[in-house]
């Protein structure tokens, strides 16, 4: 049984605002004992790379670099899409501490087992 | 007729394959539950019953009856199995066991929770290992479809040693194995950064 709530995040550095609130979200499930994953997809996944939430700021929002450390000492895990991060050259020696890449069927299993999702458009 | 000897009549029927003899023992509105490997179903009625067990066991060849036993548990029965089969289609033969906890009133048997190992493979001490090098395919590229091809390929009960370098086929392949009914048998990992992952074939 996986109790896991995976927030899913699909905007990069481009989309400052929507790549934020993801991890707004997750960052409070996290800090509340919940078991906590933004699963990184598309443009997002450059944000689990060593410096990849540098400058990712948006006006009433705390800045990624703070929120992504924030949420990992909370427990919370960065899953890095693998059909995403191979196209864009991101290798497993750039990812930032507490993310990894996996592929569709980490996410699946977690799923089947029960996991529950949060998507963010 | 008390539902001890119902029960009694039910374990007969059932070791014995005569589907008529188990809706029999059945009440004829009989509510089963059943919880089986990965899923739990819900079955109605002594013919539908016997129907999912023709379907489990009906036509196995060979077949035998390993164990069984009867036994009261305060006002409900328990009755239990072990079968030792070879399913029809089958390539290699499996065990299962099943325990049903049986309750019914006027000697017959209302309802029963069933618990079921689901098929599977005898332990075999001499498991062939067959060697994949699935090199970088990842998530998007096919692995799926070529892991799949490969145990396919593999007896049940032998094993895939699959290595990869590609990192989302690491954390991938021991939960599509899972997924797909296998064991993870062993995981690996290499000083070059590559992984190992170690299969056994389930099904």
């Amino acid at each position: 049984m996986s109790e896991k709530l995976i927030f899913n995040c699909t905007n990069g550095p481009e989309s400052p605002e929507r790549a934020i609130l993801p991890f707004v979200a997750a960052n409070i499930a996290a800090a509340a004992g919940q078991e906590a994953v933004v699963l990184c997809t598309i443009e997002a996944v450059r944000l689990g790379t060593e410096g990849g939430t540098a400058g990712v700021e948006s006006p009433g929002l705390p800045t990624l670099t703070d929120l992504f450390a924030e949420f990992i000492g909370n427990g919370g895990t960065v899953w890095l899409c693998g059909a995403c991060t191979k196209p864009r050259g991101i290798t497993e020696d750039v990812v930032a501490k507490g993310a990894v890449i996996v592929g569709a069927a980490k996410v699946v299993e977690e799923v089947v087992a029960g996991a529950k999702t949060v998507a963010f458009a | 007729m008390t539902t001890e000897a119902a029960a009694t009549a039910l374990l007969a029927a059932i070791t014995s394959r005569d589907m008529a003899a188990t809706a029999a023992a059945l009440h004829r509105e009989v509510r089963v539950r059943a919880l089986l490997p990965g899923q739990v179903e819900l079955i109605d009625g002594s013919p539908e019953v016997a129907a999912r067990l023709e379907a489990w066991f009906g036509g196995a060849e060979p077949f035998e009856v390993v164990t069984k036993e009867v036994r009261p548990v305060g006002d409900k029965v328990a009755i239990a199995y072990r079968f030792r089969l070879t399913r029809p289609g089958a390539d290699a033969p499996t065990e299962i066991e099943q325990t049903w906890m049986c309750a019914g009133t006027n000697g017959t048997i209302e309802t029963a929770d069933v618990l079921c190992s689901g098929f599977r493979p005898l332990a075999r001490s001499t498991a062939t290992t067959h060697d994949y090098d699935a090199g970088s395919l990842g998530c998007a590229d096919g692995l799926t479809a070529a892991f799949k091809e490969r145990l396919t390929g593999v007896g049940v009960g032998d094993l895939l040693r699959v290595t990869t370098i590609d990192p989302s086929a690491k954390e991938d392949l021991p939960a599509l194995a899972r997924l797909m009914g296998h064991t993870v048998r062993s995981v690996e990992a290499h000083t070059d950064g590559a992984l190992t992952i170690t299969v056994e074939r389930g099904r």
